[in-house]
């Protein structure tokens, strides 16, 4: 507890940083730019959720899941459907949505209990093109009225109902930069207690966590829950952004390596890679495409830059743990 | 989330738009060097050939010159450069990889261009900003607001969107634009707010069906189409259509990219049955793989082969080849690429001066045409009121028989709670070797639902297009 | 239900397609055991090789199936020789850099690689315009199902690589190293056995099975498709699961039934509409339930190269 107890000052430091960022987040960014950076700002910060949630897997748990985008899918589906079907306040239905992605998250964890991480890397790229078939199969994006209706047409997709208190763009992205920072603030709390330690434990060595009395199962299974969570109420904020219907694009085998690439760029390490993931991948394409001679060779070449991206961390990552004397 | 699609669904939401039709492969292959030589001869017959045959036209002053028409040149054809403030359009493009289709508002921007040179709107140089929706919806919403709200454009033409219609149709109503569109979802031919150059997925798919029925299928016709959330509107006209017709129909949605297109070639035939026909809403690299698995196994003969527009495309007959000469019916909502008429001329001439990096193809012929129709909505105003977004955008909607060489009749905005302002057709074949070839001239898509119904009777009493 | 007549066409699909999992999987499998790295790169670097060769034997949009004649014939072994020199510059130039890694990172490298040429290739060959890259071929009747010279061809390839390639790791010198890597690299670098040097054949044989399989994908597709072809791997990815990166021959039959089940669904439309609809979903579930199996009593070790 001692030590702890000397971590806090730079702790509350963190906390502080943190806030300030949301504020300036919520305040600055709407004064100083256009609606079409806002917009784009949203998209930061859920995919700072997104982001987060495989950082916290693999970065503090050191498991690797390249499914995300299945609980984030279920998440956004979730909340779409719900808000056809059901008066539910939003807030409820993001959280709703955040528990049944986490309880598919637990599904996905179970066979990860017994498989190298290597296996659970492939069973869960797996898993998200599993999740592309299905939600094409059930017509994913689709807002038809009720919990499982389909339209035919687009425009009989009504829009995405949003919190009465957060209806206009700027008011709804303020909504998702303080669910954002809750989300984070929880997660950066539980990192400090029981569980934390514990798979900081089980990250180094397996072994020794059992030996040490912590029980694995229960914590890996509890980190598979938190970050399906996150991505579920990533997903549901994600639903609310979007005028009518969803697109399956966020949701694809693709997008599932592109999260990951995203990710271990940003730093799986803190919650703050977290959020420089989001900004990679959200403000800084959108910049190339914006800004940089003529957009059409960054939207081509964004997959490349993030591929690139990512092989050129695993390797700097390499040479950094060399340098340290930790093999592998 | 970043992420610029997997191909499966970027190809089926792109599908008729993607390729709606032919794009040519000489200039494709052709940039650089033979555009240069030709840069002198198309500068000479785009203004000075022009200025001779229209009456004193290169002195006239601005607002008296009558607007050039169709090959004649552009706008006020007067060889003088547009000075002052511009007006300023814009629209909403989708451009992603997989699904570019900046290919038509470049050659908007082509013609734009060349009216710029030649006395621009009285004068005045008329400027396009073109909007990336980035197939996001988040993003087609934000670019239509920036469009009016902050760039403040007096009109939204020339929007070649996959999300456009179906995201911004409640704003555009309520800022009160009338937008001109090439599209592909339902709305972009449902909605008073828009009217598109091309016909759309479900018209297309009906005049392929009505030609193959006329071609003799019989029993049953089954359509298929790519899964994707509202692809049920794509193949729906068929349907009606077969039923009218005393067929039975089955639409079979299978998911994009296709992985194993024989199984579902065999099993779409069989469900066919033998000499009934077949409709495919694909787009060219989807198409061609069911196409070349039924050469395979031997069933281009078993059944009527019929596909909406986006399999016009030489690239499809070049790789179709032999064995599919004459034998699959594909729907042209536009001339050909080669055809003589004045206006087919003067796009190919402005393509290559002022877009030489532009192949000659469908979405481009539409870009062109949308620029020649806005231009010309404009210059018949009275200058005073072209920044005026209300007075614009009346006038837009009271465009009637617009004459051009590009679509079957005379194109029109008019009041309508749904547009389909092109609803005659050609159907084309795959030659053999390398190009789609005409088979079937002008012919007028059934009216099997009450959208066109409605829009048959408007053109009649509103004298759209019957000048 | 569909009678036994009308699955046959889905039937010798299945086989074919079976195949190409077949050999995709001894080519992961032979890759992983000797260097640890599970190459899900395998269809994007296929892909890339078989885009540089469409356009290498004149393709364009006038000619989107190249005519093969005279010199362009080589395109043929372009394919195979493009996709084992893009593999083996992956093996010599950023594979040795995470060689000390476990093989998860290895893992992600791989995917790092396609997304890279995933990239280049999108921005390279426009992907909304039909192209093929067609290896000649005849069709015949066997009974009353066409069957196509590129499906047989597919399958007994398929049955020679697997045994040319359990020969060569059991009968040769080289095949005896590659599995004294696979056992433990340390040691074998110990006892001398030239660990670079037969890892650098393990990337290029590997290489040289894509070439194989991209070679003859393009003909089952009836198209180059960026898409179907970069992701051809992870479904490929469920009979190398199944053998558990060990048995060539468990690979070998694991994939052919993965093939087969996933096409003779596909007539079942009216009687097994769930079946028929999900049925690409097949390697994925076959692969889960056989971790599930395989790890029923203890904990996974994947060939051997992990310490848990």
């Amino acid at each position: 507890m001692a030590g702890l107890k000397a971590l806090l000052p730079r702790r509350e430091f963190q906390v502080g940083a943190a806030a300030a960022i949301a504020l300036a987040a919520m305040f600055l960014v709407p004064a100083l730019f256009t609606g079409f950076w806002v917009a784009r700002f949203s998209q930061t910060a859920i995919f700072a959720i997104l982001a987060s949630s495989v950082g916290l897997l693999y970065g503090r748990v050191g498991l690797v899941s390249l499914g995300q985008v299945a609980p984030y899918g279920i998440g956004a589906w979730v909340t779409l459907r719900l808000a056809f079907a059901t008066s539910l306040p939003f807030p409820i239905l993001l959280i709703i949505a955040g528990l049944v992605a986490a309880a598919i998250g637990v599904m996905i964890g179970l066979p990860a209990l017994r498989v190298s991480g290597l296996y659970l890397a492939l069973v869960t790229l797996m898993l998200a093109a599993s999740v592309e078939i299905v939600l094409s199969q059930i017509k994913f994006p689709n807002g038809g009225g009720g919990f499982s209706g389909v339209v035919t047409q687009l425009s009989d997709i009504a829009p995405m109902r949003r919190p009465g208190f957060a209806s206009s763009d700027v008011a709804y992205y303020r909504f998702i930069v303080v669910a954002a920072f809750i989300i984070m603030m929880a997660v950066a709390f539980v990192l400090t207690r029981k569980p934390g330690r514990a798979w900081a434990s089980i990250r180094q060595s397996e072994v020794s966590a059992l030996a040490a009395g912590i029980d694995v199962t229960r914590y890996k299974l509890y980190a598979f829950a938190i970050a399906a969570f996150m991505a579920g109420v990533a997903g549901g904020l994600f639903a609310g952004t979007i005028p009518k219907g969803l697109s399956l694009d966020p949701f694809t085998r693709q997008a599932a390596i592109f999260l990951i690439a995203a990710a271990v760029m940003g730093g799986i390490r803190s919650l703050w890679g977290g959020l420089f993931a989001g900004v990679l991948a959200t403000l800084f394409l959108a910049f190339l495409t914006q800004n940089v001679w003529g957009h059409q060779l960054w939207t081509d070449f964004s997959l490349s830059l993030f591929g690139f991206g990512l092989l050129m961390n695993l390797v700097q990552n390499t040479k950094a743990d060399e340098k340290k004397g930790i093999a592998s | 989330m970043k992420v610029r699609r997997s191909a499966a669904v970027l190809a089926a939401l792109g599908l008729v738009l993607a390729a709606c039709g032919s794009s040519s492969d000489s200039s494709a292959d052709t940039t650089g060097g033979s555009t240069k030589t030709t840069d002198a001869t198309s500068d000479s017959s785009a203004t000075t050939d022009a200025n001779t045959e229209t009456s004193g036209g290169g002195s006239a002053a601005p607002g008296e010159s009558k607007p050039a028409t169709a090959g004649e040149g552009c706008g006020l054809n007067n060889g003088k450069k547009a000075e002052g403030d511009p007006i300023v359009v814009g629209n909403v493009t989708t451009s992603v990889p997989g699904i570019d289709f900046s290919g038509g508002p470049a050659l908007q921007q082509a013609y734009f261009d060349c009216v710029n040179e030649n006395g621009g709107i009285n004068g005045r140089p008329i400027e396009l900003i073109v909007e990336n929706d980035n197939l996001k919806p988040e993003d087609a919403a934000a670019a239509a607001r920036k469009l009016i709200e902050s760039d403040k454009v007096v009109a939204v033409v020339g929007g070649f969107s996959i999300l456009d219609c179906a995201v911004n149709a409640d704003y555009y109503k309520e800022k009160g634009y009338f937008t001109i569109v090439a599209g592909v979802p339902a709305e972009c031919f449902s909605s008073p707010n828009f009217a598109a150059a091309n016909m759309g997925p479900a018209y297309s798919a009906l005049g392929a069906t009505q030609v193959i029925v006329d071609k003799g299928a019989k029993g049953k016709i089954v359509s298929m189409i790519p899964r994707t959330a509202t692809s049920a509107y794509g193949n729906s006209l068929v349907g009606v259509y077969a039923k009218e017709k005393g067929m039975e129909w089955e639409n079979i949605e299978i998911d994009v990219p296709i992985a194993d297109p024989n199984a579902a070639i065999i099993d779409a035939v069989n469900r066919a049955g033998e000499g009934g026909g077949l409709i495919l809403n694909f787009t060219p690299p989807e198409g061609l793989k069911l196409l070349k698995a039924a050469e395979e196994q031997g069933l281009i003969d078993k059944v009527v082969w019929g596909s909406s527009t986006p399999l016009n495309d030489n690239s499809v007959a070049a790789a179709l080849g032999e064995a599919w000469a004459g034998k699959l019916n594909v729907n042209a909502e536009l001339s050909l690429l080669d055809d003589p008429a004045p206006e087919m001329e003067l796009y190919r001439t402005i393509s290559e001066k002022y877009a030489p990096d532009q192949p000659l193809g469908s979405f481009q012929q539409m870009g062109f045409m949308i620029g020649r129709i806005i231009v010309h909505t404009l210059l018949e105003m009275d200058p005073a009121d072209v920044d005026d977004p209300v007075k614009v955008n009346d006038a837009i909607v009271n465009i009637k028989n617009f004459n051009t060489d590009i679509v079957c009749k005379p194109w029109y905005y008019g009041k309508l709670d749904a547009h389909v302002p092109n609803n005659w057709d050609y159907n084309v074949v795959p030659n053999g070797t390398d190009v789609m070839e005409l088979d079937r001239d002008c012919f007028e898509i059934a009216a099997v639902d009450d959208i066109l119904k409605d829009v048959r009777k408007a053109e009649v009493e509103q004298k759209l297009n019957v000048g | 239900m569909p009678g036994l007549g009308e699955l046959w066409p889905f039937l010798i699909q299945g086989l074919a397609f079976g195949a190409m999992y077949a050999m995709t999987g001894t080519g992961l499998v032979v890759l992983y055991r000797t260097t640890g790295v599970v190459n899900l790169a395998f269809g994007a670097i296929g892909a890339m090789a078989a885009h540089i060769a469409w356009t290498l034997m004149g393709g364009s949009l006038t000619k989107p199936i190249p005519v093969v004649g005279g010199v362009r014939i080589l395109a043929y072994p372009a394919i195979v020789l493009l996709c084992a020199l893009l593999t083996l510059l992956y093996g010599l130039w950023i594979a040795p850099k995470l060689a000390r890694r476990d093989p998860l990172v290895k893992a992600l490298g791989m995917l790092g690689a396609a997304l890279f040429l995933q990239g280049l290739m999108k921005k390279g060959w426009d992907s909304s315009k039909a192209r093929g890259i067609l290896f000649p071929q005849q069709t015949f009747k066997l009974g009353n199902t066409i069957v196509s010279t590129t499906q047989i061809l597919a399958l007994v390839l398929s049955v020679v690589v697997v045994l040319a390639v359990t020969t060569f790791l059991n009968k040769t010198a080289t095949g005896t190293a590659m599995r004294a890597i696979a056992n433990d690299r340390d040691v074998s670098s110990l006892l001398g056995v030239p660990v670079r040097r037969v890892e650098t054949m393990a990337w290029f044989g590997s290489g040289l099975l894509c070439g194989v399989v991209f070679l003859l994908l393009p003909p089952l597709f009836k198209s180059l498709d960026q898409g179907t072809m970069t992701y051809f791997v992870i479904s490929a990815l469920a009979g190398a699961v199944v053998g558990q990166f060990r048995s060539l021959w468990v690979t070998f039959w694991a994939s052919l039934g993965i093939g087969v089940l996933e096409s003779v669904l596909t007539p079942f439309k009216n009687s097994l509409h769930f079946m028929a609809d999900y049925r690409k979903l097949v390697p994925y579930v076959v692969a889960v339930v056989a971790i599930l199996w395989i790890s029923r009593r203890r904990t996974v070790v994947l060939a051997g190269r992990e310490m848990q």
